[in-house]
């Protein structure tokens, strides 16, 4: 395309700052805005709202689809294996959130000194998250099997074997937020591995000249600071783990039975596997309410303890 | 209105017209899967494929039907096993499938109402049903009418690690070799860590146990699943039975991986395993020993499998359906199966090119394969055997390692899928 855009009005240097909308911008506002307008609309706006739609109806991939209301949603809140799946999703999100932010915040303060190496620890602390699941999944399966190394390690250190990881239903859960925990924690550590350097060292020196100790200040001078980081280290986290998916896909299908099913693996067995696109949509928008819920209590919950440096 | 607000406007409108355009470019070329122009007709080919040799072997075949057929022309499109359904099922709830769809025997049921019945126009073709092995071609028939034209098939084996047998001095197993004769051989190679077989819970490896043991399958008379019938629930028990009472097999893992059984047996961690001869050219391919086939051992019905195999069927959207049985017909012809089976690739539905699959390589599996074919049963299936077999999978991992009783289990695969 070569079209001749006018440039934008020079405002005059001297005059007082207008808050008179000026009319006339909106529709090149709006041209200018339609490109990613169209994509929010394509691929986000109208694909919810059809799958709003589709929760409504009985929608196999295949044959006749029906209306039946809010079928659906009954059916699955009255379904044992959906009330497991949702307990197995509640249980990864309150284990492996705290022990995320536990994980990177330790490795986060034991490097934010100036240490030797600081930039390589960073790095090998990143390298988790950026490899890609399915090879970590690979790894982990090899370590966690029977006859694997941990196994072997059992059988050599205490002469027993090492419990079956993945195909028992006490401990295939635990199993996968390790692994979760593992490749998940470098992200949040880099945040507050940032968010530590810009803590100005004077506020420590003065802390120290008043008298408080190692762990007095960590209390009040780098956690306060830190609070920030910390909330959106969390908000994220808590999403995200919400929508956990490939962690249980790739390492135990969402095995034994349903011990590790999680709410999006059921939502993508139920659409994918099944073909019940109804169903299938009924278990994001349930999703998505949990998600809205936590998430506005949490920024309802911030006034307590972020602190914003302003 | 100012020139200014006219220019704006029209650069608005220019930008949405551009992205219209460029998203209406991404949409869909028309349903359908066959496009005609100059006279000559190109259809889409969807079919699953596991590896770019395999993805060769089947363009070879599309270049086989251009050459008997200067008019027609395919354009081979593919995904792996898995996604080759669900893909398929999303495209044809667009009205968007193929022309030629690959069709396996287990999953017929699940997609029949995408089909055309070939049976009326199978003799305008060409194409003869005596030609081929009688259970494939009634494993692709539903409902008594003719859904696809088969081109591979075979009952699950047994293969074994020879080295492992000759090593422990334990009988290599023949084609009349029994139930004990196997536990005995599986008892004696199980030893420092190693096994001497390895399950899955997957209902296919359970099949050819409960149609040997105890001579009944899955489904009851009526052809409906009936998984708590004492036979099938007596077989399945045995089978847990390997691991927890016998432990001549190791505990299973809950895994995305689609085989683990032969993984643990290509690593020459598992001395015998069950699989189809489908496998056999990997297997051998992969394991760094010598390979051995033998059928299902002899329990007190005799030892039998399922048979189990793929064909092309031509789906209900196609407009030009005799056109696609004329391709079809090239590729499960004579040349194209003895071409696929010289390369290994699938052992030949049509009994006159099955010696081109023994080649000297695969020259050991004959006598376990015969003797297995001739003793095949067609494969059970219905309408949802997909989910029956996801679900007897899941929930089997804790049955087989002895955390839930078997009679539970299969009564909530039953409950859940039947």
């Amino acid at each position: 395309m070569t079209l001749s855009v006018p440039a934008p009005p020079a405002a005059p240097p001297t005059a007082p700052p207008s808050n008179v909308v000026r009319r006339g911008d909106g529709r090149a506002a709006l041209g200018f805005l339609a490109p990613s307008t169209s994509g929010f609309l394509l691929f986000t706006l109208i694909p919810l709202v059809g799958s709003l739609a589709i929760s409504f109806f009985a929608w196999p991939v295949l044959g006749r689809r029906r209306f039946v209301g809010l079928d659906n949603f009954v059916e699955l809140l009255t379904d044992p294996i959906f009330h497991r799946v949702m307990l197995n999703t509640l249980v990864f999100v309150v284990v492996y959130v705290p022990l995320n932010i536990v994980v990177s915040l330790g490795l986060a303060l034991w490097i934010s000194p100036r240490i030797r190496g600081r930039g390589i620890y960073r790095l090998l602390f990143f390298i988790p998250t950026v490899t890609p699941m399915i090879a970590n999944a690979l790894v982990w399966r090899l370590l966690y099997q029977p006859g694997g190394a941990i196994d072997q390690a059992f059988q050599t250190v205490l002469g027993m074997p090492a419990p079956n990881f993945l195909g028992d239903n006490r401990w295939a859960m635990a199993a996968v937020i390790l692994m979760s925990v593992w490749q998940g924690f470098g992200y949040n550590m880099l945040v507050f591995s940032a968010g530590l350097d810009a803590i100005p060292q004077s506020l420590h020196e003065a802390a120290s000249i008043d008298g408080a100790g190692p762990l007095r200040r960590f209390w009040s001078v780098t956690l306060p600071m830190l609070s920030p980081s910390m909330f959106f280290a969390m908000i994220m986290t808590l999403i995200t783990s919400f929508q956990v998916f490939v962690q249980p896909y790739a390492l135990t299908a969402g095995g034994p039975g349903v011990a590790t099913e999680t709410m999006v693996l059921h939502l993508y067995k139920e659409g994918f596997q099944q073909f019940d696109l109804g169903t299938a949509s009924t278990i994001g928008w349930f999703l998505f309410m949990i998600i809205m819920l936590v998430t506005a209590l949490q920024f309802l919950g911030q006034k307590r303890w972020v602190h914003y440096d302003d | 209105m100012t020139v200014k607000t006219i220019r704006k406007r029209a650069l608005a409108v220019a930008a949405a017209a551009a992205l219209a355009l460029a998203v209406a470019a991404c949409g869909s070329d028309g349903g359908g899967g066959s496009t005609t122009s100059e006279g000559k007709t190109t259809m889409v080919w969807n079919m699953w494929s596991g590896s770019t040799a395999e993805v060769d072997a089947w363009n070879h075949l599309s270049q086989m039907v251009t050459a008997k057929h200067p008019d027609l022309a395919l354009d081979f499109q593919t995904s792996s096993f898995n996604d080759y359904w669900t893909k398929l099922a999303a495209q044809a709830s667009g009205g968007d499938a193929g022309c030629i769809l690959g069709v396996q025997s287990y999953r017929a049921p699940s997609i029949s109402q995408l089909l055309v019945p070939l049976d009326d126009m199978l003799a305008g073709a060409g194409i003869n049903a005596a030609d081929y092995d009688p259970s494939i071609w009634k494993a692709l028939q539903v409902d008594g009418q003719q859904l696809a034209v088969p081109y591979d098939f075979g009952p699950l084996l047994m293969f074994y690690n020879a080295d492992r047998f000759r090593e422990a001095g334990v009988p290599i197993p023949t084609t009349s070799w029994t139930v004990q004769d196997f536990i005995s051989a599986a008892q004696s190679l199980t030893s420092g860590g190693k096994h001497g077989f390895a399950v899955y819970p997957t209902i296919d490896s359970v099949t050819p146990w409960s149609l040997s043991l105890e001579g009944t399958g899955p489904l009851n008379a009526q052809g409906e699943l009936d998984l708590t019938q004492e036979g099938f629930v007596k077989a399945v028990q045995w089978y847990a039975d390997l691991v927890t009472q016998l432990k001549v097999a190791p505990q299973v893992v809950a895994t995305n991986d689609a085989t683990p059984a032969l993984n643990s047996f290509i690593a020459g961690d598992a001395a015998m395993v069950v699989d189809g001869p489908w496998q056999l050219v990997n297997v051998m391919d992969q394991a760094q020993f010598e390979v051995g086939v033998a059928p299902i051992p002899a329990g007190d019905s005799g030892s039998h499998s399922q048979v189990a195999g793929s064909g092309f069927g031509i789906s209900q959207t196609c407009p030009d359906p005799d056109k696609a049985l004329q391709a079809i017909a090239v590729l499960t012809g004579p040349e194209a199966l003895q071409y696929l089976a010289e390369q290994g690739r699938a052992f030949p539905a049509r009994t006159a090119q099955q010696d081109a699959w023994f080649s000297p390589e695969l020259a050991g599996a004959k006598d376990g394969l015969l003797a297995a074919i001739k003793n095949g049963v067609p494969a059970p299936a219905t309408e949802n055997y997909q989910q029956v077999n996801q679900l007897f999978m899941q929930y089997g991992v804790e049955a087989v390692n002895g955390q839930q009783s078997v009679p539970d289990f299969l009564n909530s695969v039953q409950q859940q899928a039947g």
